[in-house]
């Protein structure tokens, strides 16, 4: 009995530390997963294909906010086979990016200038089609 | 520097006023190209018997480097100037591809478009760089518009095509900043003064610089768009004028760009 009692109390001890370690362990899985939830859901960014109109007034925007006195934009920036963003001749760059979680539009058929080189394929019309 | 020329309406003479304004400032000892980026009707290659194995669409299609499509087109009496000629492939295969492109495409050739700034003015030392656009508001002549320094606008005496000429003014090229010029092509001799002076042209055109105003000839119409006059007839009015519009470039070189007036940007 004697001999027994002691290795009794140590089998206790690292079970006891085996859950406690096992409650920890699953602690900091829930804590990662709350991290990359939140990560996900509000800071997780993609790259999104830029449109004539967006080049048009985003270029503008940056003129208008820095005073840059570029005349032209000098490049479009690709990522993946898409354009996602330009580079002014003054050196600025804007890359678009959107929430991963934000709903993606299929821009390039809403595009001012499409409207007006092929009707049939605006929004409104097929709004229009549906009724 | 890269030149395009545009207009509102189709049949305005642009292709025919690009290829002449190329050829004459080949002549004048530039080193030129000129490329057909009008794919839904590509007409340049009529004008030159060069054949070619890789077209424009194809560098646009990233199928291959831009030197691969330019053809050399220069003539003896263009002493020490250039003359290259990107076509457009005019198959019917072709066109219906291009019809078919859809916006991501487009914007790619944009990019594309943008990046021959360096192949052509920078690796080639080329000093002119003409674009025949298609007209109005296509996809491919707002590429060619963006990518370009200057915008010449040709323009006839035709009242829809002065008023889409003020909503493409608008819409268009205030809102890129273009630096724009305006043609007025196929005026009856007995209004060459008065042209330049209309009132109402000017208030269409928000008092844009009219670089010259070409007279309307039968030798011309008769040529059939198979005569390079700028080559064949130096002593014809039309080159005379053309030589008149390419002395006014600079005018427009110096003419400050215009920008919108309202601007759209949302207030933050």
């Amino acid at each position: 009995m004697i001999i027994v009692e002691p290795f009794l109390n140590a089998n206790t001890t690292r079970k006891r530390l085996n859950k406690m370690l096992l409650e920890l362990l699953l602690l900091c899985f829930w804590l990662a997963l709350a991290v990359y939830c939140f990560w996900y859901f509000f800071l997780a960014k993609t790259f999104q294909p830029l449109t004539l109109d967006d080049l048009a007034l985003i270029w503008r925007l940056h003129k208008l906010q820095t005073g840059c006195k570029s005349l032209r934009i000098h490049s479009l920036l690709e990522n993946k086979n898409e354009i996602i963003g330009f580079k002014c001749d003054c050196g600025y760059e804007f890359k678009q990016k959107r929430l991963i979680t934000q709903r993606a539009i299929k821009k390039y058929n809403y595009g001012r200038y499409t409207t007006t080189a092929n009707p049939s394929q605006s929004p409104a019309r097929e709004e229009e089609e549906k009724q | 520097m890269i030149i395009a020329l545009h207009s509102y309406k189709g049949g305005t003479g642009k292709t025919l006023l690009s290829v002449n304004l190329a050829t004459l400032f080949a002549k004048m000892g530039k080193r030129v190209c000129l490329l057909d980026l009008d794919l839904r009707a590509p007409s340049i290659n009529s004008f030159f018997k060069n054949g070619t194995d890789y077209w424009v669409n194809d560098y646009l299609s990233k199928a291959c480097r831009i030197e691969k499509i330019l053809s050399d087109c220069t003539s003896g009496d263009m002493g020490e100037g250039k003359l290259f000629v990107g076509f457009a492939n005019p198959s019917t295969e072709a066109i219906r591809e291009m019809e078919s492109k859809d916006r991501k495409w487009e914007m790619e050739a944009l990019g594309r478009l943008f990046a021959l700034r360096a192949s052509l003015l920078n690796d080639m030392h080329l000093d002119y760089v003409f674009f025949d656009t298609s007209p109005g508001l296509q996809y491919s002549a707002v590429n060619a518009i963006v990518s370009a320094d200057i915008v010449l606008v040709v323009l006839s005496q035709d009242k829809s095509d002065v008023e889409g000429t003020r909503r493409m003014m608008r819409d268009l090229y205030e809102l890129f900043e273009k630096k724009t010029g305006i043609i007025l092509n196929k005026i009856p001799f007995e209004h060459l003064g008065a042209a330049q002076k209309n009132d109402s042209i000017k208030l269409a055109t928000n008092q844009l610089p009219i670089v010259g105003a070409v007279p309307c000839s039968c030798d011309i119409l008769a040529a059939g768009g198979k005569c390079l006059f700028a080559s064949e007839k130096p002593e014809h009015p039309f080159t005379k004028t053309l030589e008149e519009i390419a002395a006014n470039l600079s005018v427009i070189t110096n003419y400050p760009a215009r920008a919108v007036q309202k601007c759209a940007v949302p207030s933050t």
